[in-house]
This record gives structure tokens, sequence and C-alpha cells, in this order.
């Protein structure tokens, strides 16, 4: 049971790496444009399919496939500012939220439409490495690995450019950011492509764990958002820590108990920190 | 340099300024006195185009600025430090500079904008790995001052820069401005501290409840019974 | 609300009067369906604006309409019980579950984005609940109530249009609700706590007691717009009383319509049900993705040009003349 709860944590440290990829995106989403994405998880399964798309139904290669299903998460990013956001910027918030969740109706129909309602995965044989008595699949160790890279490339382009730091000062101060010549609505269209193409990134490291079909997002918009709200909405630091809290959480409650009872613990925990540290971890107060 | 014409602005139905009028002359420090909510300070969002001025116009070097944005107005040359200096709070003290020289032109000249600061501030050298909001007062307002200048502006507009200081740190405000004047910048500065910002004035205007009242030299106004009853306090 | 001169008063009573005798005139059976639909929607729609209209966005009510629900026919399917006390206990379920949340949020100023996003979690969690237990639930295949035929006692009818008048009145109920809480002090309260909940406060407004009462409300008649439904259909699934997607929905039934507006959340369910059950009829089968997507878009454009709602832009420009 040791060995078992031992695979658990670091199959949870493994998996918390790249849900930390994704409370990034949403946090910067919501730390810049100041919106809740609902519809992100449904974002991620259009970077999932759209993979499966470039590699399994036109034959690229994955690295090609890859990169396409990116930069077109990207420009659905963009899209999505122009078509959506960008129109209800000054709209109430309930507003914007409601035109957001809508958006995930199009895109899991819009998924059932092209691709039906079948599992669709990507076969990837890839070994397991075993190391007295631990299982790790080799995919879930590269998908850990690619995300610290990623994170980390994003750590040098949000500290050490221009445009990095032009974004972290629309999201601190939006009116001051203007007056040091920072357009912000370029910075919103910015913000949401990275995220779009951030949701792709994510998309191909589940490539080889998942299989995926049109409801696929609606359980990691919610979990992205726990992990999000834990950490301290728009803090992206706190997004870090809750992402592995959260991915060691579930994989070790889904070993001790089930995978259904596993999403009801994090979700009760969820409910709980709301009501007692609603600034989560690293939020400082509360703002409405 | 900077022509004001006929400006007004109304917050719905209020109208926080009638019709004021304003220049501001190239390398000249040109102060606006006045009382709280007269309307100086909407008067500096108005420039930098934080705010919109429901009717007149504004020039800066013949061009026209109130029809701009924001951010375009910053490229036009306008830097403006708002109340309270307002930095950007989890960066650091070299980050709040750095992102001072955002505009392309100002980031061709980072290194030597950089020298020419911390030349005029010795302090924010030492403390350019500092988290700006760990920062004193006093330091908060210079930095804020200093960012500005990072985007080698015609022209900087101050808003109270001594606001909410304690008086020997006041001395020092009035001190870098001094000498940022002296570096041949010109200078539009909002001040409720009449006597120390009349000495560095080359002009200046009053305000009341929104309206201009009072303009002139500094002798003019230092000379003038009721301004100096009222706000030079003699 | 004061009516805009006689018509706002006599076009309510000329649409109820036009409702009563619909069922008599020669209207195909679907089109009474649709209305049921409707009325029962606009009840739990209404209900949620009870919340919504001061400023406590909810996008969890499907927690409490599938809490009425999946209690009064559990009762009933496996203790006999019969709905209508069934749909007390569904309503006191959900008052309860409304109560204990409410009041840790409201104790400890949990509040907009973060109040949201709370009652999400919490109709994800009733949903995963209801799947977890699929044992006494059905889980996701849903569950399907004990007929028996027709039995006012069982609140079972053969005859749909027993439904149809139910709902009906029920919606009048909740419509007079509505406009009972709108002459009460304690609106006054909540238009101030919804302005500046620290003003409020400091003017003596109890801002925990205030919530509560209006949350309980809305709770616990919400629960009883999810039991008439699955009374209604007699089949009931996580997907169509609680959860994420049903959670969404409801509010966007108030604001389509005009969420601060007594009729608003009637107009708009109105127009959603119809607009779903129209594009069902019209392209269901192979085209119901693509209809879906439609109606995805359709919303996403109703909120960018209509954000008062249609009732509450009519009311507007009315107003404005």
């Amino acid at each position: 049971m040791g060995e078992q709860l031992l695979n658990a944590l670091i199959n949870g440290i493994l998996l918390g790496g790249v849900f930390a990829l994704l409370a990034l995106g949403l946090n910067l989403i919501f730390g810049v444009v100041k919106i809740i994405h609902l519809a992100y998880g449904q974002f991620v399964m259009m970077g999932f399919y759209l993979v499966y798309l470039f590699y399994e139904q036109a034959g690229l290669p994955m690295a090609l496939a890859i990169f396409l299903a990116i930069a077109s998460m990207a420009a659905i990013g963009f899209l999505t500012q122009f078509v959506v956001v960008k129109p209800l910027l000054n709209a109430p918030r309930l507003n914007q939220l409601l035109a957001l969740a809508s958006l995930i109706i199009v895109f899991e129909n819009f998924a059932l439409f092209v691709w039906g309602a079948d599992y669709r995965g990507i076969p990837f044989d890839l070994p397991i490495i075993e190391i007295s008595n631990i299982f790790i699949r080799t995919s879930s160790f590269i998908a850990f690995l690619g995300a610290l890279f990623v994170m980390g490339a994003l750590y040098l382009f949000l500290n050490k450019t221009y445009l990095g730091l032009a974004i972290r000062a629309v999201s601190q101060d939006t009116d001051v950011a203007k007056l040091m010549g920072i357009n912000p609505s370029m910075i919103y269209y910015v913000t949401m492509a990275l995220g779009g193409a951030l949701t792709a990134v994510v998309a191909a490291f589940f490539v080889p764990i998942y299989t995926v079909h049109p409801h696929f997002g609606s359980a990691f918009t919610l979990t992205a958002f726990i992990i999000v709200v834990l950490g301290g909405m728009g803090n992206l630091l706190g997004g870090f820590i809750g992402a592995f809290l959260i991915g060691i959480v579930t994989s070790v409650a889904a070993v001790l108990t089930s995978t259904e009872v596993a999403e009801i613990v994090v979700l009760v925990i969820f409910i709980l920190v709301m009501l007692i540290r609603p600034q989560g971890i690293l939020g400082s107060g509360v703002s409405s | 340099m900077l022509s004001v014409k006929n400006v007004s602005v109304f917050y719905g139905e209020f109208r926080a300024l009638s019709n004021i009028s304003l220049e501001v002359e190239s390398k000249q420090t040109t102060i606006v006195l006045g009382p709280n909510g007269s309307g100086k300070t909407t008067l500096m969002k108005a420039i930098s185009g934080l705010e919109r001025i429901r009717s007149g116009e504004i020039y800066l070097d013949g061009e026209r600025v109130d029809t701009k944005e924001a951010h375009q107005i910053a490229a036009m040359g306008i830097a403006h430090v708002p109340e309270g200096g307002r930095l950007f709070p989890s960066l650091t003290v070299f980050e709040n500079l750095k992102i001072g020289s955002y505009l392309p032109k100002a980031r061709k000249q980072f290194q030597a904008s950089l020298d020419e600061v911390f030349y005029l501030f010795p302090r924010l050298k030492e403390r350019q790995k500092q988290i700006a909001g760990s920062m004193s007062g006093g330091e908060r307002q210079m930095l804020a001052v200093a960012r500005s200048l990072m985007s080698r502006p015609k022209l900087l507009i101050l808003d109270e820069p001594s606001a909410g200081l304690a008086p020997k740190v006041i001395s020092d405000i009035f001190n870098f401005v001094k000498r940022i004047r002296e570096s041949g910048y010109s200078i539009l500065m909002v001040e409720q501290n009449a006597v120390k910002a009349l000495q560095l004035a080359d002009h200046a205007y009053l305000f009341e409840s929104g309206k201009l009242v009072f303009e002139g030299g500094r002798e003019e106004f230092d000379t003038n019974e009721y301004i100096r009853k009222a706000y030079l306090g003699i | 609300m004061n009516g805009c001169g006689r018509i706002g008063k006599i076009l309510p009573v000329v649409l109820l009067a036009v409702l009563i005798i619909l069922p008599m005139l020669p209207v195909s059976t679907y089109i009474i369906h649709v209305a049921t639909l409707i009325f029962i929607w606009s009840i739990v729609a209404t209900t949620w604006s009870f919340m919504g209209r001061f400023g406590l966005v909810s996008l969890g009510h499907g927690a409490f309409m599938g809490m009425g629900a999946y209690v009064t026919v559990l009762l009933f399917n496996h203790a006999g019980l019969s709905p209508w006390i069934g749909m007390l206990a569904g309503g006191l379920a959900a008052c309860f579950m409304g109560a204990v949340l409410g009041y840790a949020c409201f104790r400890f100023g949990v509040i907009g984005d973060y109040f949201a996003l709370v009652t999400l979690a919490l109709a994800e969690l009733v949903a995963l609940l209801v799947v977890a237990f699929r044992g006494v639930t059905g889980g996701s295949l849903g569950l399907t109530v004990r007929s028996v035929g027709t039995s006012v006692w069982y609140f079972q009818f053969d005859n749909r249009i027993y439904f149809y008048y139910i709902a009906l009145v029920a919606l009048g109920v909740v419509l007079f609700i509505w406009r009972w809480i709108d002459r009460t002090d304690m609106r006054k309260a909540l238009a101030a706590i919804g302005e500046d909940e620290l003003a409020a406060s400091s003017l003596g407004v109890n801002i925990i007691r205030n919530k509560m009462a209006i949350t309980l409300i809305s709770t616990f008649f919400t629960a009883l717009g999810g039991t008439i439904y699955a009374q209604y259909l007699l089949y009931l699934s996580p997907e169509t009383v609680c959860g994420v997607g049903v959670s969404l929905s409801i509010p966007f039934k108030a604001i389509l319509g005009g969420m601060f507006t007594l009729w608003g959340p009637f107009i708009g369910s109105a127009i959603i049900v119809s607009l779903e059950e129209y594009i069902r009829a019209a392209y269901g089968g192979t085209y119901t993705s693509i209809s879906q997507i439609i109606y995805g878009v359709a919303l996403v454009v109703l909120i960018m040009f209509l954000p008062k709602g249609i009732f509450g832009t009519l009311r507007e420009k009315f107003y404005s003349k």
C-alpha cells in the first residue's frame, strides 16, 4: 500500500506539472483581461482534437501537428477576444460569464459535429519506467518536464521582455500602463492568444495519456478553476502551488478510494477553502 | 508647447472643469494651484487621456491631443506621474523603470536614460531589486517620477508629488523637481503646497471649483492680496 | 414595479386570460407541452432572480433544482411518499443546503466572482454525488418516476393539461412572491447591500440576515420548480436537473428577459425554451449539433446586443418616451 501511495504521489506531482500550465493560462487571462474564462477546458479539448486532426487525420509528423495545433489555438484565443470579450469589456460581469459559458455549448457541439461522440485517441506506445516497484509512464514524465520547460520560458518572457513586463503592468494597473504608452487592447489580444496557445500545449502533453470526446472539457475547466482559486486568483505562483496540491490530492484520493470520489473530495476541499480563505493560499484580499 | 483651449470635463451631470485655457511653454515649469477638489487632477487626466473632455481642445506642439487614446498621447511625449505615484506594486524598482521606457524610441535609449535617472536619484540605484510596493513614501514618489523620465518625454506632468509625505521628505521632493527642472525638462505640476511650488514656477495658474481664477508669473502671485492670504498664509 | 400606465395593468390580465383558456382552444398538445415547460423554467428563472437581482449571482442553482427533484422522486420511488410532501422535503433540503453554504459565504464576505464560483462548485458537487450514489439515484443514466397512472395524491396525471395549470398556478405564486418581496423592507435593504455593502452595514443594515432570507426563499422555490419538472416528465437525470449546464442556463433565461423585472425571467424562459424546442423539432436528429452551435451563437449574440434583456430594454424605451 505504501508503494501504491508513493506511486500515486509521484504521478500526482507529474500531473500537477501539466495542471500548472493550465492554471497559468487561466491566471494570466484572469489577471490581465480580468474575465473568468469558463470555456477554458473546452479550449483544451479543441487543442486535443486539433492535434488529432493534424496527426492522425492529415498524417503530418507529430511535431508539426503540435505546432499547428498551438498556432490554431492561439488564433482561436485571438478571435475569442475579438468576437466575444472585447465587445463585452464594459458589460456587467454576469453577461461576460454567460457569454463565455455559451462558448462551451458552441465548442462542444462543434467537436460533436466534426468528430462525433466517440472517444478519439492517438495510440502512443511509450515504455514504462520502473524504479523499484514504482511505475512511471514515460509520457507523464515527458509531460512534466515539458511543462516545466514551458513554464520556465514563460517566466523569462514575463520577467525579461518588454512585452512580458507590459502584460504584468496591465494586470496590476491598467490606467498607469496606458500612461507608459502600452495599448491595453493589444495586450488583451496577446494574452488571449497566449492562453489559447497554452491550452494546445497542455493538450499535446495529454495526448498519450487521455482519449478525447466532446465533453472532455468540462472536467478540466472546473479543475483548472479550483486550482486557480486555491492558489489565489491571478497569482501565478499560487496557481503553480495549487496545481501540484490538486494533482497530488486527486492522484492519492483516486488510489485510496476511486476516481469519482477523488473528484468529490477535490470539490469539497475547494468549497471549504473558499469559505475559510477565499483569497486562496497566496492571494491578497478578496475582491468582488 | 502645450495648449489647453476652453476645456470642460463632466462627470455625469457634474461639471468638474469649466472652460479652462492654459499654456505650458517649452523648458519652463508651470504650476497649477488650488484647493482640494478644484479640478486640478481632472485637468491632468484630461491632458494625458485618462479622462475624456466634453468640449474644448488640447494641443501639443500644434498636434491635437484630446482625440487620442492615453497610450497614443504618451507616445507623443506627454508623461503623467499620477497622484500618489501609482507604481506597479509587485514589480521591482528596475522593472518599473524598464517599463517606463516601453515606447520604441525610449527603448533604444534605455541604458542612457537609466544612467541619467540613477544620477538624479542615487538611492534608486541602490534599491534596484527591491519590490516597489515595499519602499517608503518618498522613495516611491522618486521612483514614479524616474519611471516617467525613462520615456524621454517632452512634457512631464507631476500631480501633487509632495502629497501625504513627511516635511523632511517634502523638501527632498521639491529639491529633485528643481534638479529635473535644471536638467531642461518642461514641467506641468499640480501642487497644494503653494509656497514651495511657487518658488519653482515660471508661470502659475490658480483653480477654484473647476474654474481658472488667476494666472501669472511668480511675482504676480506673490504680490496678490487674496492669494497671499488664502494660499500663502501671509 | 409600476405599470407603464394602463397598458401595464391591462396586458398581464389579458395574458393571463389567454393562458387560462389556451388548452381549451384547438391548439396542438405539443404547444401545451412547450407552454408547460416554459412555465416550469420561468418558475426556476424567477426564483433565481430573487437573488440575482440583488447582486447575489448564483451559477449553481441546478444544485437546488436537482435537490428538490431527486429528494421528491427518491422518497416516492423508495418509500411511497406523496410528492406533495416530498416536494416540501425537497424544498427544505435545498433550503438547508443553501442556508449552510449561504451562511458560510455571507459570514466570511465571499461575494461576487468568488460566490459565483462556489455555487458553481456546489452544483457540480451535487451532480457528482448523484452519479456516485448510482445505486440509489440511477447515476448518470437517470431516474424514472414509478408510474401510478393518474393520481392527485401522487402528483401524476395521464392528462398533461393538469400539469399545465399546476405549473401556471405555481408560476403565479412565484410572481406574487416576487411582487411581495418588492414591497418589503428586505428589498430596500438588499438593494442597498447590492450597491455598497460596506455603506449599507454602516447604516445598520443586517447583511447576513437579509442575504440569508432571500437565499432561503430562492432555494426553496427553485427546489419546488425542480419537483414539478420531475413529476411532469416522469424522468430526471443529473444532466437535466442539476450540474453545471443547467445551472448556467437558468441565469440565462432570467437575464435574456430582463433580470431585474417581474416578467423578465418569464419572457426569457419563453424565448429560450421556444428556441430550444424549435431547433429540436426542425433540426433534430442528424443536425442536433449544428442546431446547438447555432443556439450557442444565438445566446452570445443576444447577450451582446441585449445586455438588459428584452423586457428591460423595452421598458427603458417605454420610459424614455
